[in-house]
């Protein structure tokens, strides 16, 4: 089978996800629009990571299906079929899941050894270009662990980037870095997406990310989606936990504060 | 999964290597192999070397004792030599790479696991398993015989020099002793025991890895699991080897 090499909209259709024992989702239905970065923004625990864990493959959903394009990406049960379509999807993992024993010259040509019989000369031209295009051209034989979590993530992206994928999925990019980091990360994610024209998903609960780079949101809570549209729209929602979100508002803590005051009055 | 899918998971996909093509070659397969090769044998000579040197002198000094009883002071070196080829030397080497590697497979794999490596691994279309596991186990299949082997002959030297210094035997009586003693079916033995514990620690020392799932403590405890299952899997297999032997000698 062969897969395009050209951006497409990521379907979720009646998906329901979770672990054994437990259902996170119910019946999620959304699409990811192809070439646009959709941000998905829930509380922490919400299943966010959990979703996108599932539009990896590296969970099985309850029930429902994700389309990538016309595929079926929870009928490819082959690991052949399923190691062609990873090569049009770049991940970036929560802190960067580089690999400690390699450094990050060869952490980035991994997947490119792998998955092409380039010669090692080349290989080395294409990851020092990748690793110059998010600022890391000086660091190429340096460990992940001599690096801060920021360059982490920026050699992340380099390695999600590495095959030229169609598709870039982040995992909270914006977490444990500080806003001027951040900032730095949204504008490289922005700038990855105008070059490359890929279809990016973005999982986050940084609202400061969500208006720097969003075209599309969809919304988590509860197990179900709240909201799917664009930033604007999100804005102007009347939903109390949309509200409450946007707005920073603590809710569960103030009931749970509440709940142990009155406790404390009565001892 | 649980332990034993986790297991089974594991065994099937270092088989599915098998079927790997011999001109499917990567040089960072080829990297991570010298670094296992050197992780696992040279880095462990020096330990292998001490203790075997320790044990070859202990088992002369023991054997002298009682062998000085009943005037036969000579066996010394064929009671050194039977019961470090046949037993010692392998169980030894087998123990100590368990401690060394054995406990460094689960850990780099556990800790692989908690930091989304492994996820990492998959996403990008990389098998974890023939780029974690199969290196580590050739690695072990061909350093753990030759450590056994160094061990053999450290252990013998020792016992042999020794004797001849603290024990008036004749080196070139004890030496010859040994050689008419042995047999190569002896080190055979020897060798096939260091083979199939090469791959019992592997095996335990990765699966063990793949199976943590709570932080830096599941790390510990992985570890902890990891060298214990060994250990007992080592002599359950020793006594299989030994019994097999018997049979069949």
């Amino acid at each position: 089978m062969k897969f395009s090499r050209v951006a497409q909209d990521i379907t979720l259709k009646k998906l329901s996800l979770g672990y054994p024992g437990k259902v996170l989702m119910k019946d999620l239905d959304a699409v990811l629009p192809a070439g646009k970065i959709s941000v998905i923004l829930g509380g922490s625990g919400c299943g966010k990571s959990t979703l996108l864990r599932h539009i990896l493959g590296l969970n099985t959903p309850v029930s429902g299906e994700i389309f990538l394009g016309d595929t079926n990406l929870t009928d490819l049960d082959s690991g052949e079929e399923y190691k062609q379509i990873r090569t049009r999807m770049g991940v970036l993992f929560q802190d960067g899941a580089m690999l400690g024993s390699l450094t990050l010259g060869e952490n980035v040509a991994l997947p490119m050894q792998e998955h092409t019989e380039l010669p090692d000369s080349i290989i080395e031209e294409v990851v020092q270009m990748k690793l110059r295009m998010v600022g890391l051209g000086d660091f190429m034989h340096y460990f992940p662990n001599q690096l801060s979590g920021g360059m982490r993530k920026r050699a992340g992206l380099a390695r999600a980037m590495v095959m030229d994928p169609t598709t870039l999925l982040c995992d909270e990019p914006s977490s444990g870095l500080d806003p001027i980091t951040a900032a730095d990360l949204d504008q490289l994610i922005l700038k990855l997406k105008e070059t490359f024209h890929v279809t990016t998903v973005v999982v986050t609960h940084d609202l400061d990310s969500l208006f720097n780079i969003a075209d599309h949101v969809v919304v988590l809570h509860n197990g179900r989606c709240l909201y799917q549209g664009d930033v604007e729209g999100l804005q102007q929602s009347d939903d109390e936990y949309i509200i409450d979100f946007l707005e920073r508002r603590p809710t569960e803590i103030d009931h749970s504060m509440e709940r142990a005051v009155k406790f404390r009055s009565r001892v | 999964m649980n332990g034993l899918q986790v297991l089974a998971w594991m065994v099937s996909r270092l088989l599915g290597c098998l079927r790997l093509k011999p001109g499917n070659k990567k040089s960072f397969y080829r990297k991570r192999l010298l670094r296992d090769l050197a992780s696992v044998g040279a880095d462990s000579i020096p330990i292998v070397s001490v203790i075997s040197a320790c044990t070859g002198i202990i088992l002369a000094l023991q054997s002298a004792q009682q062998l000085e009883k009943v005037g036969a002071i000579s066996y010394v070196a064929n009671l050194v030599g039977v019961t470090i080829i046949r037993e010692l030397g392998p169980l030894l080497t087998a123990i100590i790479v368990t401690g060394r590697s054995g406990a460094a497979f689960t850990a780099e794999i556990a800790t692989m696991q908690i930091s989304e490596e492994i996820d990492a691994l998959e996403v990008m279309g990389i098998e974890p398993v023939r780029f974690l596991v199969l290196p580590k186990l050739i690695a072990m299949l061909i350093m753990v015989p030759c450590l056994t082997v160094w061990a053999d002959f450290v252990g013998i030297f020792s016992g042999g020099a020794f004797s001849a210094i603290a024990l008036g035997i004749n080196e070139v009586t004890y030496f010859n002793n040994t050689v008419e003693f042995l047999k190569l079916h002896d080190v055979l033995a020897g060798l096939v025991k260091a083979g199939g514990f090469a791959v019992a620690i592997t095996i335990i020392g990765c699966w063990q890895g793949f199976l943590a799932r709570e932080g830096a403590a599941d790390v510990g405890r992985k570890t902890t699991n990891s060298v214990v299952i060994s250990i007992f899997m080592i002599i359950l297999l020793d006594l299989f080897f030994t019994a097999l032997n018997f049979l069949f000698r």
